[in-house]
């Protein structure tokens, strides 16, 4: 190319690359639907009331806001594109929380639930439709029903709708659903003094108000105007607060600061200031950031992309299996595929490594990289990898591909959709196989971390938190027996102010938390021996004796039926157990029982929910259920909510009445430089009680065999490439 | 042990014939060199476009990219189209809507005009770009062809119009603003399909309860107007217009029939 022709070249290249950047910006732009933003309480929605729209799904949000006299903390979670759940921690800064001897001049506290449920998403002529209620399950202090309809007319969106309860409390009309039932004129009062239990006897009943409202998009992009009916008339608010409302009309203009940071700022009752913080992320878009701390993936010969000659692990030679020096490979498999190899086998023409992956998160990634290493070192007698998959021992499942179609892959001379023809999931040990090399587990295993728990909102302190340094050591007698051990030692905490001791009416299995936070600095909190077995084929078992938590000691077991290839699990898990000394060393105290579950986990396929439910025996020797549902996303970001309903729950069990919780996982793999097989765990559990207690054990066999849900191999194939 | 030996051989001689093969790729438009190129060893998009001399004032956005592997694919995607514009003619004449009828008639002699290239579409077909990125270098096949056209000054409105338009491209101009100039009929009150010159389709919201921002047009693009969906529901299935405008844009740029 002259210099001539090249000049005249970038000055038509870069306009048109601009505009092709341009173009793919403003359809990325087109292909998104507006966002919407959150109100007080953390719903999308106005000010005071929610609106029918939903976040896209895998948002979640943390929204703090104040208005005189409430300060609201919400976590929203969007796990389906029309379910929004909101779980909230609300301080009365005009009321105490208990006695001053107590809890000091901590303001009030209050918990609370929220769901919204879209009805039908909007149309030409038909609004989006939401039901909803707020506080649901709480002491019913800001409970409140609704349905909502919105309508969006270019930059501004309308919505109208009826609230009943606090948000309704004006009520501009007599119960609308009375004419189906007289039961529905009158809403009690707070029947449920306990909170924690779903108030089921108020639910749209009562009289109502009108609600809605209008979000404008004001021509600068970052600013909306908000204009609110508010339906509440603040004169019978919760703890017997009375308040004037001099307008019934809310504004508030919102600046987004960032995609993800808004922040409002508006005027309620005619006369209160109302700010709003909202920090919100989606989730399951949240892509890994590059892996700059893993090492890269061995370069393979004959690709446009390996230099010429090659070098480095490019340039060995080629051997056939039987002169292939597999110690030096197990080394390498080990440090850049993340297998620990417990053995190496032929069958046939197909190479399998058995082993532990420890590093990548996907499992398509750990067969992407072995690949590329056999496919250095391995002659052409060999035409598939196969990864056996082991946890603890247990083989689980297999993945395997084949050897020419992932180097064109490699090469880009197939697409995906080819490549996925070429890789298989199948269970394992299904043939015959020649043993080419065997390597012994590493006996010896241990590492110190700092540790960070907190407990929140209890009446000595908003935050109670504590951390520690702690010691972690694993010795294995064989891949299928170890020991683990865990030695804490406490750097800093204020549990100096933790002086409440729940009451119960149940044996105290778990209220005790007070004395075994505060009486020891140095705590052991796990110290255990553990075994597994594969069973039979597609049956797991697993048994285990010792310090198995930080308040019980004792011995148990499980047995787990997971089919391959099936959405299904079962499992059933009995343990004897017996309470530890509030030291939480070697002593045990009195109390001894035996709990257990049968449980039921089943991935629905829909929208990758899985449910997980249990029934057996709790720790305050209580029998009931437990649910457990969750939503997974491709990404590996879960979403979940779980609640335990048995036979002592309600009055015997005191404040929060049953136990629940939500939480969210995130792996640390999207998080960190450096792949990673570990995740980081937000679990919210609003209160912790005696009834529906169950044992924290340290291992379970559906997390064990996790590698048997196909769905992460095949929604991520494109890794292996990577 | 013989056969065996010699199967052996077989295999060896086998392996590398893909790669080492030569294969024959056909580049038109504006390239210094038009015509066949034969190309051997491990030949990718940039070995033929620095074989034709593609000049530098060809038009990148709009070059195209056919493979054969594709025409299969894309003949059934035109099969389907082809009877269910014809059911809904059928249907718009049976339901006595002459004009309509008579609409999704000319609509469906319009698309069988148009060949089956087995057009792929590429991130980038820009020589200097594909060398710079080898996942955009992508090997060829024997059979495919490139076109590097000029750049037009034109952007066309087609689908449920009166009749279709060629209009001046307008720098920065919504999609919008080109179907105002272009009279439609029966077209689909909430979307448009904008097919942009590099093959990429995308969905525009236009009505109040929908619109999407404003989307820019390069030279070359074509507006898809939609059938109405109200219309056409019965006779043809939810995704008949996404095919549609998926169909026109496996046509290279120039080449759909006005």
């Amino acid at each position: 190319m002259s210099p001539h022709r090249a000049r005249s070249y970038g000055r038509i290249a870069l306009p048109a690359g601009l505009l092709l950047t341009q173009c793919i910006v403003c359809a990325l732009h087109a292909q998104e639907a507006p966002g919407y933003s959150r109100n007080d309480f953390g719903e999308v929605g106005l000010m005071q009331t929610p609106t029918a729209r939903m976040a896209d799904e895998g948002e979640l949000a943390f929204t703090a806001s104040r208005t005189y006299p409430y300060t609201h903390y919400n976590l929203s979670l969007q796990p389906l594109p029309w379910i929004e759940g909101t779980f909230r921690y609300s301080a009365v800064s005009n009321r105490l929380y208990g006695p001053v001897g107590l809890s000091g001049h901590q303001s009030y506290k209050d918990k609370s639930i929220d769901l919204k449920v879209r009805l039908w998403d909007e149309t030409r002529w038909r609004p989006a439709v939401a039901v909803g209620g707020r506080d649901i399950g709480g002491t019913g202090l800001f409970g409140s029903e609704y349905v909502v309809a919105s309508k969006r007319f270019g930059p501004v969106d309308l919505t109208a709708g009826l609230a009943w309860g606090n948000m309704g409390a004006r009520g501009d009309i007599k119960s609308p659903l009375g004419w189906a039932w007289s039961g529905f004129d009158h809403r009690a009062g707070n029947t449920n003094q306990q909170g924690g239990e779903f108030n089921t006897l108020r639910y749209f009943r009562g009289p109502a108000a009108f609600i809605g409202g209008i979000e404008y998009q004001t021509p600068l992009d970052k600013l909306r105007l908000k204009v609110e009916l508010d339906g509440n008339n603040y004169k019978h608010e919760g703890l017997g607060n009375r308040f004037k409302q001099r307008s019934p009309i809310n504004v508030a203009a919102l600046y987004r600061v960032n995609d993800n940071v808004d922040f409002s700022l508006g005027f309620e009752r005619g006369d209160k200031i109302m700010a709003t913080l909202t920090l919100h992320s989606n989730l399951s878009r949240h892509a890994e950031p590059r892996k700059t701390a893993d090492p890269p993936p061995e370069p393979v010969r004959g690709l446009a992309i390996t230099p010429d000659p090659p070098e480095g692990a490019a340039a060995l030679v080629r051997k056939p299996p039987e002169q292939v020096d597999w110690e030096a490979l197990s080394k390498a498999l080990e440090a850049n595929a993340g297998i620990d190899v417990s053995s190496i086998g032929r069958r046939g023409s197909e190479l399998v490594v058995h082993g532990e992956p420890r590093t990548y998160f996907y499992p398509s990634r750990t067969l992407g990289r072995t690949a590329r290493i056999l496919d250095n070192r391995v002659d052409e007698s060999i035409d598939w990898f196969t990864v056996g998959d082991e946890s603890y021992g247990m083989p689980v499942a297999e993945q395997s591909i084949h050897r020419p179609r992932f180097i064109d892959a490699l090469d880009h001379r197939i697409d995906m959709q080819e490549l996925r023809r070429s890789a298989e999931q199948n269970p394992p040990g299904q043939q015959q196989e020649e043993v080419l090399f065997t390597k012994p587990p590493k006996r010896f295993d241990g590492g110190v971390s700092l540790g960070y728990q907190q407990s929140l909102g209890g009446p000595n302190a908003f935050v109670l938190y504590q951390f520690s340094l702690n010691g972690n050591a694993t010795y294995r007698f064989n891949r299928n027996l170890w020991w683990d051990g865990t030695l804490s030692v406490n750097l800093l905490n204020n549990y100096d102010k933790f002086t409440y001791t729940a009451p119960s009416l149940l044996p105290r299995v778990r209220t005790n938390i007070r004395q075994y936070l505060t009486t020891s600095d140095v705590t052991m909190p796990n110290f255990q021996l553990t075994g597994t077995k594969v069973l039979a084929p597609d049956v797991f078992g697993m048994a285990y004796g010792g310090m198995l938590e930080s308040m019980y000691a004792g011995v148990g077991g499980e047995v787990l039926y997971r089919p391959y290839g099936e959405r299904w699990a079962f499992g059933v898990d009995v343990n004897w157990v017996r309470q530890r000394g509030f030291r939480q060393d070697f002593a045990l105290r009195g109390y001894k029982t035996v709990v257990g579950n049968a449980t039921l986990y089943l991935n629905t396929g829909f929208h990758d929910v899985t449910l997980a439910a249990s029934v057996g025996r709790y720790l305050a020797k209580d029998y009931g259920v437990t649910l457990d549902l969750s939503r997974e996303f491709a990404n590996g970001v879960r979403m979940g909510a779980y609640a335990t309903l048995t036979n002592k729950s309600g009055s015997q069990t005191g404040e929060g009445s049953f136990d629940k919780g939500i939480y969210f996982s995130i792996p640390f793999d999207l998080l960190l430089p450096r792949s990673s097989r570990a995740r980081a765990n937000f679990m919210w559990q609003p209160l912790l009680r005696d009834g529906g207690a169950r044992l924290n054990r340290r291992y379970s066999l559906y997390d064990m065999t996790s590698d048997r849900d196909s769905d992460l191999f095949e929604k991520n194939l494109e890794k292996s490439l990577d | 042990m013989k056969s065996a030996c010699l199967l052996g051989w077989l295999v060896c001689l086998c392996w590398p014939v893909h790669v080492m093969a030569a294969v024959s790729v056909t580049v038109s438009g504006d390239v210094e060199r038009p015509g066949m190129q034969t190309l051997g060893g491990n030949v990718r998009l940039a070995d033929v476009a620095a074989a034709a001399q593609v000049r530098p004032d060809a038009y990148m956005l709009g070059a195209s990219w056919t493979q054969r592997s594709r025409v299969m694919e894309q003949r059934r995607l035109q099969a389907g189209l082809l009877y269910e514009l014809g059911a809904v003619a059928d249907q718009a004449h049976r339901g006595g809507d002459a004009s309509f009828s008579a609409l999704s008639a000319s609509l469906r002699d319009w698309l069988q005009a148009m060949p089956v290239t087995g057009r792929r579409v590429a991130r980038t077909l820009d020589p200097g770009a594909m060398a710079a990125s080898s996942a955009d270098n992508l090997p060829v096949d024997d059979g495919d062809t490139l076109s590097y056209p000029r750049r037009p000054s034109t952007v066309r409105v087609v689908g449920a119009v009166n009749a279709p338009c060629e209009l001046p491209h307008v720098a920065l101009q919504d999609a919008r603003r080109y179907v105002e100039a272009c009279p439609t009929r029966f077209a689909d009150r909430d979307s448009l399909f904008v097919i942009q010159p590099d093959g990429q389709v995308f969905e525009l919201g236009i009505a109040l309860w929908n619109a999407s921002p404003p989307m820019a047009l390069a030279p070359g693009a074509i507006v898809y107007v939609p059938l109405d969906k109200r219309r056409t529901a019965g006779a043809a299935d939810a995704v008949f217009n996404r095919e549609m405008a998926d169909f026109i844009a496996t046509q290279p740029m120039g080449g759909v029939p006005p």
